[in-house]
């Protein structure tokens, strides 16, 4: 049985040029740490409440927002 | 680590074939009515853009080969019998999340956005007839608030725009959304994958020599995350209320 890679190109594309490079990246990171299906795991690191993970990744996509390299 | 990438309808899991991460093989526990898709990692993904791509990547394999609910990035399990608690005690609501949007995918079109825009100064607090000398919070406070209605003119202006350059392709769309993302106004469309070409191609046509982004076909995260819980989609309900205040 062979296997296959997940790769980026089956991650969506985008469609005119205007949407290449970083700003559309902001949009798939947008779609990927603040929607979806949210099911809470036990492996959250968490103060009061607050999920520090997702916290992080905020403060990552606010990098991408301004042009940060990461 | 258990890492939940989707949720199938139980049973679909077998078309996910021999598919693999970087960390491993994707399999599916079986949670009820429903199958979730997962990989074992050896320890939990960094909090990363890289690794938050990486996951957009993985849920985009999975939903090309099964319908399927998108989850967002960072659910991490110890094992499978917290995982099954987990999904095991929404797995109604869940369900008809999965089959309300796991045969679709979601397209984007916003104003294209050149760069942040700079912030406005704050107001130089100046003497009015009413706030006269002596009183400089009050006319700070009023060119703040001038400010902030400028800003709610403008994006109700744009959104009135977008309105109007996309309510073509509402047809084609099983959902459509107005919202506020990181880079700003945006509209989403919720469509059947077996459209997803036809609705490409009119996007295509309605977006050529106009400052609109369109991107997509992606997975339906926008629309996956349940009505009952509104955290998951912040501003939810504003949105709804923007989408139908501008169209009134």
């Amino acid at each position: 049985v062979s296997t296959e890679q997940v790769s980026a190109a089956t991650s969506g594309q985008v469609l005119l040029p205007g949407g290449t490079g970083d700003s559309s990246l902001v949009d798939l990171l947008d779609r990927v740490i603040d929607r979806g299906v949210v099911i809470q795991g036990d492996l959250v690191l968490s103060v009061a409440g607050i999920d520090l993970v997702h916290v992080g990744l905020q403060l990552v996509l606010k990098g991408v927002e301004e042009g940060d390299v990461w | 680590v258990i890492v939940l990438y989707a949720l199938a309808e139980a049973g679909r899991g077998t078309r996910l074939g021999s598919l693999t991460t970087e960390a491993g093989p994707l399999r599916t526990v079986r949670c009820g009515t429903l199958d979730a898709v997962i990989a074992e990692h050896p320890v939990a993904p960094a909090r990363t853009g890289a690794a938050a791509q990486q996951h957009a990547q993985v849920v985009a394999a999975i939903t090309a080969r099964l319908p399927a609910a998108p989850v967002r990035f960072g659910s991490w399990h110890a094992d499978e019998r917290s995982l099954r608690s987990a999904v095991g005690a929404r797995a109604e609501e869940l369900r008809a999340r999965v089959l309300a949007v796991g045969d679709a995918v979601e397209f984007l079109v916003r104003p294209v956005v050149a760069a942040t825009p700079p912030a406005e100064p704050a107001p130089t607090p100046t003497p009015t007839e009413a706030a006269p000398a002596g009183a400089p919070g009050r006319s700070y406070l009023e060119g703040r608030l001038a400010q902030a209605q400028a800003a709610r003119d403008r994006e109700r202006d744009a959104a009135a725009r977008l309105l109007a350059a996309t309510a073509a392709l509402e047809p084609l769309a099983r959902e459509h959304r107005l919202g506020r993302g990181r880079a700003g106004i945006e509209r989403c469309f919720l469509v059947a994958r077996d459209d997803a070409d036809r609705f490409a191609e009119l996007v295509r046509e309605l977006t050529a020599g106009t400052d609109l982004l369109a991107a997509g076909p992606w997975p339906p995260f926008t629309f996956a995350a349940a009505d009952a819980d509104p955290d998951a989609v912040p501003a939810r309900a504003e949105r709804r209320a923007d989408d139908e205040q501008v169209r009134s």
